[in-house]
C-alpha cells in the first residue's frame, strides 16, 4: 500500500476517534423541574426542552398504545417545549439483559419497563428512583382506587427484602396487570359434546329454579338440563356433559375435561391433531397456592437478626387446613384468628417450639424433613370439632400438578402415575410457543396471562373463552353422610382461588436528570387516559378498580365474552415465586432438575425431595437472611 | 554533505513510517486495552471483593472468599463436567476432518463443491444453526422424532432429556466445526513431501502405513494447533446451550462454565464470585494448553 494513503488512512482513524472523547461537552440546560407539594409540575425557568428517553418493548399492539400515548404526551400544551418522551423500542427477547447492563454502567434511559423478576434487585442495586414522595403526592395516580395487592407488590423495602410492608418504598408502579385463567377451545368443547352454560356460583339457586338466565343468555330448560347443576365447573347431567365458565373445576375435573378434549381432538377426523393436548399449564402456584402451601414459607427465629429464616417446603408434606364455612365465630390458632374460609398458615399450623426458634447446629438438614415438625394439638383439636376441614398438603398439590404432564406409564411419586394431558414445558417453546399452540388450535385448554388477548382476537378458526383457574374441591357423595341441607355433589372441602398475575413496573432510572418529567409521563400512563388506551387495545386491566368495571375494559361486543373472570383473578392472585425474595437463584437448580429427569419420568417426586439440587435450596435460602 | 543529506531524509522517512506503524497499531491496541486488559485487570480486583452489581461503590475485601464460594458450589463442578463432555466434539472434529481431508486428496470430481459444502456450516451464524437443530430435535415436530413414529418407535424429548442433551450438543459442535479442519488440513496434506510416499512404495509400505507414518506425523502440526483451538474453544462453550435452554438445560446439563460464570455476574449480579470463575477458567485453560505444549514434544513434528 502506498505510504501516503497509509498515513492518511491513519490519520482519518485517529480522527474518527478523537471526537468519541468530546461527546457530551456541550451545554445542557433542561431539566430541573420539581413536584410540588399538590403533586403539580413545576418547570424550572429558563429551562430548555428536557428530552425524557423512555425504553419499550413488545408487540406491535402494545407498541402502537405507546406511541399514542407518548404522542398525546408530548401535544399536551403544558409539555410543549418543557418535556418531550422519545420512545425507543427495543427487541423483547434481549430487553432484560441490555437493560441490566445499560443500569449497571449508568447508561440506562430516564424510564423503562422492568420485568417482576429483576425489580427487587435493580432496586435493592440503587438503580431504580425512588419514587414514594411522588406517588404520595400525586392526584392522579391513587393507590387507594387501584388493585391492592398489584400496586403494592412495587412497595419494596430493600432492607428486609419485603414487599407491601409499611416500611417500603415504590419505586415503580405497574404498568398493567395480567391476571392468569384457563383459555379455552369452545369450539373444540362442543365438538367433544361439552355444552358450555355461565353462571356464577351465586346465581346456581336462581338458575336452578329457572328464574334467571346465565349470561348466554338461556335458562336451564333451555339447554335441557334436567338435575340442578351444583358448584362445579364440569359435570354430567342425564348423559350429557357441561362445562360452567364461571365457577373454577376441580383438580379431577381439570382432567377430566382435558383427557376428553384431548381424545376428541386426537381422534376426530375433523380436527386431526394427531399431538394435541387437552389442557396446558407451566405453573404450580395456583394447585399449592389453593390448599395454603408454599414453596418457601418464612420462619420466626431469634437466631437470625432479621427475626425469621426461610423454609423451602415445596415438598412440605403436612396436611393444610382450612376453617369451615359454617364457622361463625373467627378460629384462633397459634394466638392468630382466622375466619371462615381462611387457611391457616404454616407457621401456625406447625408446632415450631420443637426447636425453639432456632435452628439445629445441622443446619438444612433440620428443616429439610417437614415431618420434624409436627402439627399442633390446637390444630388437631379445632379439626375433630369440625371447625377446621382438612386440605391436601402442598407435596399433594405439587404432586398433583406433576401428574398433568407426566406420562400414563410413569409413576410421579408413590404410587401414582402421569395423566398426560398437557405438554411439557420445554415442548412448548416458550412464551411464544403457547400462544401459537394455542391460536393453532394444538390445546384445547391454556393457561395463561391477559396480555394473549390481542392475539387470541385474531383467531378466526375458531370460538374462545376464558373461565377460573382450578381449584381444589370435593364433593359429597352418595356414601357420605350428608349434613342438614346438603345433597350429593354439594361441595364437602373446598381449598381457596389461587394463582398468579404477571405485571411490569414502570421505573425510573436513578442516574437520570429528569426524574420529575419522567414521573409526569408514568403519572399519565398510569392515568385514566393511558390505561383506557391499554385497556381498549386488550392486552391488560386497567390498574383503577372502577375502570376495569366498564365497558372500555369489557367490552361485550368481543371476545373474550367471559372478562369478569379477570376482575376476579386480578382481586385474589399474586406475583410468582419468582417475586418471593431479591433474586431467583433460589430456585434455577431445583427447577431444571425438576423440569428434566421428574418431567420425564426418569426420577420420582420422592427421588427429587432426596436431590443435591434440592437439598442445596435450603442452604441458598439462609443467604437471603444472613448479613441484615 | 550529500550523505547527511540522506541520511536526514532517512531518519525523516524513518519517523514518519514508525509514526504510521503507530497509528495503525494504535487502534487496535486501544480496543485490546479497553476490551481485553482493562477488564481482566478488573476482574482480578473484583474476584477478591464482594461486590454488588457492578460498581466498585461498597465494594469489601474478602480475600480467597469468592474462589472457596465457587469452588464450594455443586454446580460450579457440574458445569466443569458438562463443559468436558461437550469438549468431546473437539476430538470427534479432528478426526472427522482429518478422515474428510483425507479422501478430498483422491482423485474425484467436484472436489472444491465438497470442501464448500463442508465449510458452510462452520460460517453459518451459531444462533441460526442452533435454531434449526432444536427444531430437527423437537420433541413433538422434530424430524428425528417424526422418522422415529414412522418406524413405530417411541420418541425422544432429545432437548429435555439430560441423558440426551450434551451428545446433541457435541452433534451440533461436530456439524459445525469438522469444516475448518478439513481446509486446514486439506491444506496440509498437499503439503507432504510425495517423494516421501514414492520411497515407502518402493519399502513395501501399504497406504494404511504410509498414511500412519508419514501423513500422520507431517500434518501433526496442524493437528496440534486444531487441538489447541478446539479445546479452547470448547471449554468457552456458552451460546449454544444457552439458546436451548435459557435457564441451564434439563438436570443443569446446559450449565457450562461460561454459562455458570454469565448467570452469576449477569443474572445474579454476583461479579465477585464471577470474576472469580472467569479467573479459574483461564488458569485451567493455561494449565491444558501448557501440559499439551509439554506433550506436543513428544508427538509433533516440526520437520
Amino acid at each position: 500500500m502506498n505510504k501516503k494513503l497509509k498515513a492518511i488512512i491513519s490519520c482519518l482513524a485517529c480522527v474518527c476517534i478523537a471526537p468519541m472523547s468530546l461527546i457530551a461537552c456541550g451545554p445542557d440546560n433542561s431539566g430541573g423541574g420539581t413536584i410540588d407539594e399538590e403533586g403539580n409540575y413545576k418547570p424550572r425557568p429558563g429551562a430548555s426542552e428536557a428530552d425524557v428517553k423512555f425504553w419499550i418493548s413488545g408487540d406491535d399492539t402494545e407498541i402502537a398504545v405507546f406511541k399514542t400515548l407518548v404522542d398525546d404526551f408530548n401535544a399536551l400544551p403544558e409539555n410543549k417545549g418543557v418535556i418531550k418522551i422519545s420512545m425507543i423500542q427495543r427487541p423483547s427477547d434481549s430487553y432484560d439483559t441490555v437493560l441490566g447492563q445499560s443500569l449497571a454502567s449508568g447508561t440506562a434511559p430516564d424510564i423503562f419497563y422492568v420485568g417482576d423478576s429483576g425489580y427487587k434487585d435493580y432496586a435493592e442495586l440503587g438503580y431504580l428512583y425512588d419514587i414514594t414522595d411522588y406517588v404520595a403526592r400525586s392526584k392522579i395516580y391513587k393507590v387507594e382506587d387501584m388493585w391492592d395487592n398489584v400496586v403494592t407488590r412495587y412497595k419494596y423495602d430493600v432492607n428486609t427484602y419485603l414487599s407491601g410492608t409499611d416500611s417500603g418504598r415504590y419505586y415503580g408502579v405497574p404498568k398493567d396487570i395480567g391476571p392468569t385463567v384457563v383459555y379455552y377451545n369452545e369450539t373444540y368443547f362442543k365438538g367433544a359434546g361439552i355444552e358450555i352454560i355461565s353462571v356464577a356460583a351465586d346465581q346456581l339457586d336462581e338458575f336452578n329454579a329457572g328464574t334467571l338466565k346465565d349470561d348466554r343468555g338461556k335458562t336451564k330448560s333451555e339447554y335441557g338440563i334436567s338435575g340442578n347443576v351444583k358448584e362445579k365447573g364440569y359435570f354430567e347431567i342425564g348423559g350429557k356433559w357441561y362445562f360452567n365458565n364461571q365457577v373454577p373445576m376441580s383438580w379431577d375435573e381439570t382432567v377430566a375435561c382435558a383427557k376428553k378434549v384431548q381424545s376428541y381432538m386426537r381422534t376426530d377426523s375433523s380436527v386431526n391433531k394427531s399431538s394435541g393436548y387437552g389442557y396446558f399449564t407451566e405453573w404450580w402456584f395456583n394447585y399449592g397456592w389453593s390448599v395454603g402451601g408454599n414453596c418457601i414459607q418464612q420462619i420466626p427465629s431469634d437466631q437470625y437478626d432479621c427475626g425469621y429464616y426461610y423454609d423451602f417446603t415445596l415438598m412440605d408434606g403436612t396436611p393444610n387446613y382450612i376453617v369451615a364455612d359454617d364457622v361463625q365465630e373467627p378460629v384462633t390458632v397459634n394466638k392468630v384468628k382466622y375466619n371462615a374460609g381462611e387457611i391457616i398458615e404454616y407457621k401456625d399450623k406447625l408446632d415450631m417450639s420443637i426447636y425453639n426458634g432456632k435452628k439445629a447446629a445441622d443446619g438444612a438438614a433440620m428443616y429439610k424433613n417437614s415431618a420434624n415438625y409436627r402439627i399442633t394439638d390446637e390444630v388437631k383439636t379445632l379439626a375433630a370439632e369440625g371447625k377446621l376441614n382438612q386440605l391436601p398438603s402442598q407435596r399433594d398439590a405439587f404432586t398433583e400438578f406433576v401428574r398433568l404432564g407426566s406420562k400414563q406409564k410413569d409413576e410421579v411419586d408413590n404410587g401414582l402415575y402421569g395423566h398426560e394431558v398437557t405438554p411439557l414445558p420445554t415442548d412448548i417453546d416458550g412464551d411464544a410457543g403457547k400462544v401459537n399452540e394455542f391460536q393453532y388450535g394444538n390445546l384445547g385448554m391454556l393457561v395463561d396471562g391477559r396480555w394473549n388477548v390481542t392475539k387470541f382476537r385474531e383467531i378466526t378458526k375458531f370460538e374462545w373463552d376464558v373461565a377460573p383457574l382450578p381449584m381444589y374441591k370435593t364433593y359429597y357423595t352418595a356414601a357420605d353422610t350428608l349434613p342438614d341441607g346438603k345433597e350429593v355433589g354439594d361441595i364437602k372441602v373446598h381449598g381457596v382461588e389461587a394463582g398468579h398475575s404477571g405485571s411490569v413496573a414502570l421505573c425510573i432510572g436513578s442516574k437520570t436528570k429528569y426524574a420529575p418529567e419522567a414521573w409526569k409521563f408514568i403519572e399519565y400512563c398510569a392515568g385514566e387516559r393511558g390505561q383506557s388506551l391499554q385497556a381498549e387495545a386488550g392486552f391488560a386491566i386497567p390498574l383503577q378498580k372502577d375502570l376495569a368495571n366498564k365497558d372500555v375494559f369489557l367490552q361485550p361486543d368481543k371476545s373474550p365474552k367471559n372478562s369478569k373472570v379477570f376482575i376476579r383473578a386480578t382481586e385474589y392472585e399474586q406475583a410468582g415465586d419468582w417475586w418471593m425474595l431479591k433474586d431467583k437463584k433460589w430456585i434455577d437448580e431445583w427447577a431444571n432438575l425438576l423440569n428434566g429427569s421428574v418431567r420425564n419420568g426418569d426420577l420420582t417426586l420422592s427421588e427429587f425431595f432426596n436431590s443435591d439440587e434440592y437439598s442445596k435450596t435450603f442452604g441458598l435460602l439462609d443467604k437471603y437472611t444472613a448479613n441484615r | 554533505m550529500y550523505l547527511d543529506k540522506v541520511q536526514a531524509k532517512k531518519k525523516k522517512h524513518a519517523d514518519r513510517e514508525g509514526l504510521t506503524g503507530f497509528c495503525l497499531a494504535f487502534i487496535p491496541v486501544l480496543g485490546f486495552c479497553l476490551f481485553g486488559l482493562i477488564p481482566m485487570i478488573l476482574a482480578i480486583g473484583m474476584a477478591f471483593m464482594n461486590i454488588r452489581g457492578y460498581s466498585f461503590e461498597g465494594a469489601t475485601f474478602v480475600g480467597f472468599g469468592n474462589f472457596k464460594d465457587v469452588l464450594n458450589d455443586s454446580l460450579f463442578w457440574k458445569s466443569i463436567g458438562n463443559t468436558l463432555y461437550m469438549s468431546v466434539s473437539a476430538f470427534i472434529n479432528i478426526v472427522l476432518a482429518l478422515i474428510v481431508a483425507f479422501l478430498l486428496t483422491k482423485k474425484i470430481k467436484g472436489k472444491k463443491i465438497f470442501r464448500t459444502i463442508y465449510f458452510i456450516p462452520y460460517v453459518c451464524s451459531v444462533v441460526a444453526v442452533t435454531l434449526m437443530w432444536m427444531w430437527i430435535f423437537n420433541n413433538r415436530y422434530g424430524a428425528v422424532n417424526m422418522l422415529i413414529r414412522h418406524f413405530g418407535g417411541e420418541p425422544v424429548n432429545w432437548l429435555n432429556d439430560s441423558k440426551w442433551f450434551i451428545p446433541i450438543l457435541i452433534l451440533m459442535g461436530v456439524w459445525s466445526g469438522t469444516g475448518y479442519g478439513i481446509i486446514l488440513y486439506g491444506a496440509a496434506l498437499t503439503n507432504v513431501n510425495s517423494s516421501l510416499y514414492e520411497a515407502a512404495k518402493v519399502d513395501g509400505a501399504n497406504s494404511f502405513k504410509s498414511f500412519m507414518h508419514i501423513t500422520v506425523p507431517a500434518i501433526s502440526p496442524t493437528t496440534f494447533y486444531l487441538l489447541i483451538t478446539g479445546i479452547i474453544g470448547a471449554l468457552q462453550e456458552f451460546a449454544r446451550p444457552q439458546i436451548i435452554s435459557a435457564t441451564g438445560g434439563p438436570d443443569n446439563t446446559g450449565v457450562t462454565v461460561v454459562f455458570y460464570l454469565y448467570r452469576r455476574a449477569f443474572e445474579y449480579f454476583e461479579m465477585g464470585p464471577a470474576s472469580a470463575t472467569a479467573w479459574l477458567l483461564a488458569i485451567f485453560i493455561l494449565i491444558l494448553t501448557v501440559i499439551n505444549f509439554a506433550v506436543s514434544k513428544l508427538w509433533v513434528n516440526y520437520d
